[in-house]
């Protein structure tokens, strides 16, 4: 996935950073019980977010401890993880090895080939737990690729795809909560489709690649235009993620959504003041 | 419909919004199946705190959201004139606009809109050369593309028609309404920035201009 969705660690309680951190390396434990040590690499934090929405919604029992791993093999680092945990190791999964198929029909990259080869069991194990998660992630996946070659630049009909595929992977079970978690999903996935798009206009325009907004490379309005969109996205999907009965972490899940999910976006788009002294804003 | 949601929620009509969800989340522990095997008044209990707790989130609409694939409900489903005295005011207005000569292409258009044939209002729309585009072309063309979903392309014709015509006050509304969503972000973050939670009036408010519900109608376009 794409990592846009983090917090902002400046704005998070001590023990809000400290629970934060902790379910990522609790998703990251989960990916290596289940999955091997190098499906770890594939991680972002966009899977911690999953971990504790539905964490959070569904309040299931939480195993923790404290060690050392491959990544932090000196300080011992924090961990807690639970049902959802699982679940989003589990989906980080299918999302890579999709991916990588992509990639490699894309130009025939042979790393991406090799690195499917590596899921691959790990995909077919998740696949027949989750059958209705991978069917639509495959296929918005096939069709997001089908408007990358024919060259199709309708931003909202390459973001629909995203907000499917996000949409389905907010549903772990159909219960009473799951229109409104699809609606959410649907929301956040357009959302960093977009964002992910804008982030990447000015390489792919030079590269030559395929991107919805290629019409607007260049423009002068374009933070402008990107910060509209995202946020009129983004309104929408706050609306859905407030019917949601969330009490467990709601600070740090509305600290993603409210300041951190824009770090990446300030940091290209932002107040350029800043940055042209040499400073950065970072 | 449930008696007042706040009592069966045990929490005043001016609970916060933290307060309802834990009163809720509490409740609805307490009276959960699992714990209550065979028990019919802690079924019963559980539903009515369910439809109390829909009936404070969704603002008295009783259905769950309709997602937002289906977001886009439609002229022709929802009446996209006649329902409310503000659109009857703009057509009236529209109308006697109209006597003078229009382009076909965009009556044409309007016609399609009006019938929920958004796609082909598209097609006759792309008959217009590029340069000969005006404000109107740009706000049929955000309205046809709002009622289809596509909000991305919705908002930057809508810009560009207020841009073109920025005397124009149904452009206006228009793009008014598709920035709500965002305008509804900016006051949730604030809020969330201070320290606040989240306002309940607001929210409502917000989610009728933004058209979620099944039961709203797209209020400021109409051709």
């Amino acid at each position: 996935m794409f990592g846009y969705l983090v917090a902002a660690a400046d704005q998070l309680t001590a023990e809000e950073l400290e629970r934060y951190r902790a379910c990522y390396c609790g998703v990251c434990r989960s990916i290596r019980d289940r999955h091997g040590q190098l499906a770890r690499l594939s991680l972002t934090y966009d899977m911690a977010f999953l971990a504790l929405l539905l964490g959070s919604l569904y309040e299931p029992e939480e195993r923790a401890g404290e060690e050392g791993c491959i990544a932090h093999p000196f300080r011992p680092r924090s961990w807690w993880r639970s049902e959802p945990s699982d679940y989003a190791a589990d989906m980080n999964v299918a999302m890579a090895y999709l991916k990588c198929l992509d990639d490699w029909e894309d130009d025939g990259n042979a790393a991406a080939l090799a690195e499917a080869g590596m899921f691959k069991r790990a995909y077919e194990q998740v696949r027949s737990a989750y059958p209705r998660q991978c069917a639509v992630i495959r296929e918005a996946l096939d069709s997001l690729h089908r408007m990358e070659k024919e060259g199709l630049e309708d931003p909202d009909a390459a973001a629909d795809c995203f907000g499917r595929l996000m949409g389905e992977i907010l549903v772990w079970r159909e219960d009473r909560w799951s229109d409104t978690l699809r609606a959410l999903g649907h929301g956040l996935g357009r959302f960093l489709y977009v964002m992910d798009a804008c982030m990447d206009l000015d390489s792919d325009a030079l590269r030559g690649r395929y991107n919805p907004f290629r019409r607007c490379y260049g423009l002068r309005d374009n933070e402008r235009r990107f910060r509209d969109i995202l946020k009129m996205i983004l309104g929408e999907s706050l609306l859905y993620f407030d019917r949601l009965p969330l009490v467990q972490d709601a600070g740090i899940l509305k600290n993603i959504l409210c300041a951190g999910l824009w770090a990446q976006f300030e940091r290209k788009y932002g107040d350029k003041r800043e940055t042209s002294d040499g400073t950065g804003s970072v | 419909m449930v008696q007042d949601p706040y009592k069966v929620l045990g929490v005043s009509p001016n609970a916060t919004d933290e307060e309802i969800k834990k009163a809720y989340r509490e409740l609805t522990k307490k009276y959960h199946p699992d714990l209550n095997p065979g028990d019919a008044h802690a079924a019963q209990m559980m539903n009515d705190v369910n439809a109390a707790y829909d009936q404070i989130k969704n603002g008295g609409a009783q259905q769950q959201p309709s997602g937002a694939y289906s977001a886009s409900a439609g002229a022709q489903q929802y009446g996209w004139y006649g329902w409310d005295s503000w659109s009857n005011a703009w057509q009236g207005q529209q109308y006697q606009q109209y006597q003078q000569a229009e382009r076909s292409e965009y009556t044409a258009a309007k016609s399609y809109i009006r019938n929920g044939m958004y796609r082909e209002a598209l097609n006759a729309l792309s008959g217009v050369p590029a340069q000969e585009r005006d404000g109107k072309w740009y706000y049929l063309h955000a309205g046809a593309n709002m009622y289809m979903g596509n909000k991305i392309a919705a908002l930057e014709s809508a810009k560009r028609a207020v841009e073109i015509d920025p005397g124009n006050e149904e452009y206006r509304r228009l793009l008014q309404q598709l920035q709500s969503g965002g305008d509804f972000y900016d006051n949730y973050t604030v809020r969330y920035q201070s320290g606040l939670s989240p306002d309940r009036l607001c929210m409502a408010l917000c989610a009728a201009n933004m058209c979620l519900g099944p039961m709203c109608g797209y209020r400021f376009f109409c051709c």
